[in-house]
Order: C-alpha cells, then sequence, then structure tokens
C-alpha cells in the first residue's frame, strides 16, 4: 500500500509540469481555508452570514477558476482548447479573480 | 334579498362606519319623544312615563297623526330621543323622511323601536333598517312550553323569554327571568354584523299566526326568535328594536314580575344612554425612552401605545375614566403581527408595550373593542415600518474575524499566486535528480 503511494507520487513529481505543481499547492491551500472556514462556521453557528458566506464563496470561488485554470495550461488537454495560450488563461483567471474578490470584500461587512 | 334591503343596508352601514369624527363634550339630552298609535291609549303607558320623569327625562307624547308632530325643524332636532310605540304609523310627522332617522342616529341620538304583529309597512322598513326582519303581518311568537299563564289568553302567544344579553352596561351583569313578551317574531338579517340580540325565544318557541295550523317552516324557531336587538353606533347612539309594544304596558309590567319590570327599564335607560357609552381618543405611540410620536420605525424597535377612553356617566353628566382589563390592541398588516392587551392606568388611559415585528411595510395599529352593550370601538392608526438602514447592521464582530482574516489571506494568495505562476521556474537540481531516481526505478 505505502508502495503504492509513493510510486503515484514518484509518477506525479516526474510527469506533472512545474506549473501544474504550483496550481496543484495552491489548490490544497485553497482547500484547507475552505474546510476550515466550514468547520469553524459548524462550532460557532451561522451569525455573521454574510461574513461567512464571503469568505466561503472566495475560497470555493478561487478553488472552481484554478481548476479551470490548470485545465486550460495541462499540455494534455491542448486539443481541446487550441486557441488557449497559456498566458491568455492565465488573464482570464486574473481578471475573473479581480470581479470575485470584490464581490466578496463587499459582502464581508 | 331584493335590492331594496341592500340598498338600505348599505346605506345604514355607510353612516355607521364613515364618520370618524369623535363625538366630542357633552351627551344625554333628556328630550325624549315618545309617539304611541292612539293617544287616549297614554295611560297604558303610565308606569314607563313615570319612571322615566322621575329618572330626568322630558318625555313628551304625541300621537302619529297629529299635525304637531314634528322632530325636524329645518336645522336641527328637537329631540335627544325617540321612543317609536307605534306600530301602525305611516310616517314618522311632516317633513321627516324615513332616511331621517339615519340623521338622527348619526347625531348621536337613540331610537327605541316597539313593534306588534299588527304593523305598517312602514315601521316594517324601518325595522329592517335596525337589521331585524319581522315575520309576517299577525304572526305571534308562540311557545307551548315557556309561556305566562296569568297573562296568557288561551293562544301561548303570552311567552317568557329564553334568555337575555347579560352585559353589564344593559343588566349589570344580572341574569334575569320571567322577561314576558307578547308579539311578532322576528330574525336577524344576517349580513347584518352589527346588529346584536338582546331578547330571544326559548328553545320550544317558533313564530306563526296562532289562528293557523303550522304547515310550512316558521321563519324563526328557538333561541333564533328575535324578541329584542340593538345596533349601536361609534357616535354613541343606539337603535334598539323590541317585537312587542305589549311589554312597556302597564298591564304586563304589573302582573308579569319584578324582573320583567327591571329589564323593561334597564332597556329603556339603557337605550336613551344611561350606560355604556364610550369615547376613544387617538392611539398615540412613541418609541421607548422617546417622547415624540413619528411616522416611521424600524423593525425590531420597542414602541409605547397609548389611547384614552371615557364611559359617559349620565347620573353626573360627566365623561369619566372607563375602566376595563380586555381592551386589546393589534400591530397588524393584512394579518395581525401583535396582539396586546392595553392595561388600564386608572385616569382613562391604557397604555401597552408593543414590539415591532421583523417584518417592514406599512402597518396599522389598531382597536377593534366590540363588547355586549358597549359602544364599538374601531379604529387605526397607520404607520411605516423600515428595514435596517445599511449603516445600522453591527460591524466588525469578533465572531467574525476568522472570515475576515481568511478573505484577506485568499486575495494575498492570488497575488503570491500569480507571481509563483508567473516567474517561478523548476529548480534543475531537482529535475535531474528526479529524472536520475527514475532511471533507477525502471533498473
Amino acid at each position: 500500500m505505502a508502495n503504492l503511494f509513493s510510486v503515484a507520487f514518484e509518477e506525479y513529481k516526474s510527469k506533472i509540469p512545474w506549473k501544474l505543481k504550483v496550481i496543484d499547492a495552491y489548490l490544497v491551500y485553497i482547500l484547507l481555508t475552505g474546510i476550515i472556514q466550514f468547520a469553524y462556521c459548524a462550532i460557532v453557528g451561522t451569525f455573521p452570514l454574510n461574513s461567512f458566506l464571503a469568505a466561503f464563496c472566495s475560497s470555493v470561488g478561487s478553488f472552481v477558476l484554478t481548476v479551470s485554470l490548470r485545465m486550460h495550461t495541462n499540455p494534455e488537454n491542448k486539443d481541446e482548447f487550441p486557441s488557449h495560450s497559456s498566458l491568455k488563461s492565465f488573464a482570464d483567471w486574473l481578471f475573473a479573480n479581480l470581479i470575485l474578490q470584490v464581490a466578496v470584500l463587499n459582502f464581508l461587512g | 334579498m331584493d335590492w331594496r334591503k341592500r340598498s338600505i343596508f348599505a346605506l345604514l352601514l355607510l353612516i355607521f362606519w364613515v364618520g370618524s369624527v369623535e363625538v366630542e363634550g357633552e351627551l344625554g339630552g333628556r328630550r325624549v319623544l315618545m309617539i304611541i298609535d292612539d293617544l287616549s291609549n297614554q295611560e297604558n303607558y303610565s308606569t314607563i312615563l313615570k319612571y322615566l320623569q322621575e329618572d330626568g327625562f322630558q318625555v313628551t307624547v304625541k300621537e302619529e297623526t297629529e299635525d304637531t308632530l314634528v322632530m325636524y325643524d329645518g336645522v336641527s332636532f328637537m329631540y335627544d330621543s325617540i321612543i317609536l310605540l307605534a306600530p301602525k304609523a305611516r310616517s314618522l310627522g311632516r317633513g321627516m323622511p324615513i332616511e331621517g332617522l339615519d340623521d338622527f342616529l348619526m347625531q348621536g341620538n337613540s331610537i327605541l323601536l316597539g313593534m306588534d304583529p299588527v304593523y305598517s309597512d312602514f315601521m316594517k322598513k324601518i325595522a329592517l333598517s335596525f337589521g331585524v326582519e319581522l315575520d309576517r303581518k299577525r304572526s305571534y311568537v308562540i311557545d307551548h312550553g315557556s309561556f305566562h299563564k296569568d297573562l296568557d289568553k288561551g293562544d301561548h302567544t303570552a311567552v317568557i323569554s329564553g334568555g337575555h344579553s347579560i352585559s353589564s352596561p344593559l343588566t349589570d351583569g344580572a341574569e334575569l327571568s320571567g322577561i314576558s313578551f307578547r308579539g311578532v317574531g322576528a330574525a336577524l338579517v344576517e349580513d347584518n354584523e352589527l346588529v346584536e340580540k338582546l331578547l330571544w325565544g326559548s328553545e320550544t318557541s317558533f313564530s306563526y299566526k296562532p289562528s293557523d295550523d303550522v304547515v310550512t317552516p316558521p321563519l324563526v324557531t328557538g333561541t333564533d326568535c328575535v324578541l329584542a336587538a340593538a345596533v349601536q353606533t361609534r357616535k354613541q347612539s343606539r337603535a334598539v328594536y323590541a317585537g312587542s309594544i305589549e311589554m312597556f304596558q302597564n298591564e304586563m309590567m304589573d302582573s308579569a314580575g319584578g324582573d320583567h319590570r327591571r329589564f323593561v327599564l334597564s332597556l329603556l335607560t339603557w337605550t336613551l344612554g344611561s350606560k355604556g357609552l364610550l369615547r376613544a381618543d387617538k392611539i398615540r405611540w412613541h418609541r421607548v425612552g422617546e417622547e415624540d410620536q413619528k411616522a416611521t420605525y424600524r423593525v425590531k424597535d420597542d414602541l409605547v401605545v397609548k389611547v384614552n377612553i371615557m364611559e359617559w356617566y349620565y347620573k353626573q353628566q360627566q365623561w369619566e375614566p372607563f375602566a376595563s382589563d380586555d381592551v386589546q390592541i393589534e400591530f397588524t398588516s393584512m394579518d395581525p403581527y401583535a396582539r396586546v392587551r392595553l392595561v388600564p392606568q386608572g385616569n382613562g388611559s391604557f397604555e401597552a408595550d408593543v414590539p415591532v415585528p421583523d417584518h417592514y411595510g406599512v402597518f396599522k395599529l389598531e382597536i377593534n373593542h366590540f363588547r355586549q352593550g358597549y359602544t364599538p370601538i374601531s379604529m387605526y392608526e397607520t404607520m411605516s415600518i423600515r428595514p435596517f438602514w445599511h449603516n445600522e447592521y453591527p460591524r466588525f464582530i469578533l465572531r467574525a474575524y476568522p472570515y475576515y482574516l481568511s478573505a484577506v489571506l485568499n486575495l494575498v494568495g492570488v497575488f503570491v499566486f500569480a507571481v509563483a505562476y508567473l516567474y517561478s521556474k523548476e529548480p534543475k537540481a531537482k529535475a535531474v535528480k528526479a529524472a536520475a531516481s527514475k532511471t533507477v526505478k525502471a533498473e
């Protein structure tokens, strides 16, 4: 079993391009913040519901946008997104994220 | 029901409900006009006449056919109350149409209408405008189970009533028995909510012609047999119907017993405004801790609501504080959101703490105080309830600090990721090492 995981990890380290690894690290970070917030809300209650929703949606939104970025920039998906250069994908991601964060700060109250 | 009946109701309802100006000042003038069918029968009413005169009323007795029967001089009414004991009358004297009675009531004056099985269409119309539908002419309330043995002539029409309204203004809350009645049966008009039954027949009573066999269903039976009824207006006036003029006459007053006498005299003086006349001033309110009244409040505010209710004391001829612990106020917007009991403060002022519901819109503070024997109080004031303003919400709640922190960290995270994504490169050494280990593994 342990051998299986180490093989999978070695495969990941060797086969996945560096940029995708950076994306994956960010995804793990975002996922953790989302889980922590949800747990916190489950413990203290929903009282400042708008604050919880804003912060939680910020995590979820960022996660979704970043997964999109990963799909666009993955070399294996080149055939599916022929018109997407990796730089254009990143610009899309940045623009969408800015709008998301503005909305989140507005709603955080 | 034909259109004519309906139009009379509509007119009466309009008159009773449209006017919102409260009658201020003195009430209960003492000029009473009594109209009877035949002046030679005046002696029949000597008991009630004597009682009214001793009570301080100036009673003028007139006959319907007299030329001198004038109750309206073109400017004002010359009497404060009318006792109509003339079931056969076809008019109310010169210059007084049937609609004149509505004006009469609107000015705070009261009417007692006595009926008999032999009545004119004119009088039937008046009874109908009071919300009482009479049975056919010459039909009596008959009761084979409950009749007065001395007064009855064999046809069981001198009935003993089954019950009466025991409201405190009418009989001081006492339940009287043995109230006799010989007269016409009647039913309350169904779509008139304002008329209340004062006296009704026993379980075995019904309304029919005594000479006929009962072949068709009677108009009314049992306790639905209305013997007396009343409509009270918000102008502190009363329109009272009684189906029998004989119950006011000496013969029945003398021989039907003390309870009968007490009830009839109570009914008379109650009609003339002895008790239960209420006057309510405008509803006032302010927020707890404030003094002034505003037109707009916020959801979840706490209001103090006040209203003054006075009762007319006719012996003292003045308004005195009304004391009752069952006056309620409602905070409504279509449906009541809060219903609170008003606490009497002793000086006629009633007060209640009313919480503003967590719901915004146009709300009414509404008092609907309908109690038997008392003047109905039905009034409301409107106010707007607004939601929290944007700057009225709490900010920087301690509990929400993790969320703030998380949102800011996400913002920073976007920046850090952007830099890392654009400018970082795979470390060369590691890449070589990884490739090397891969070759080792493969071997």
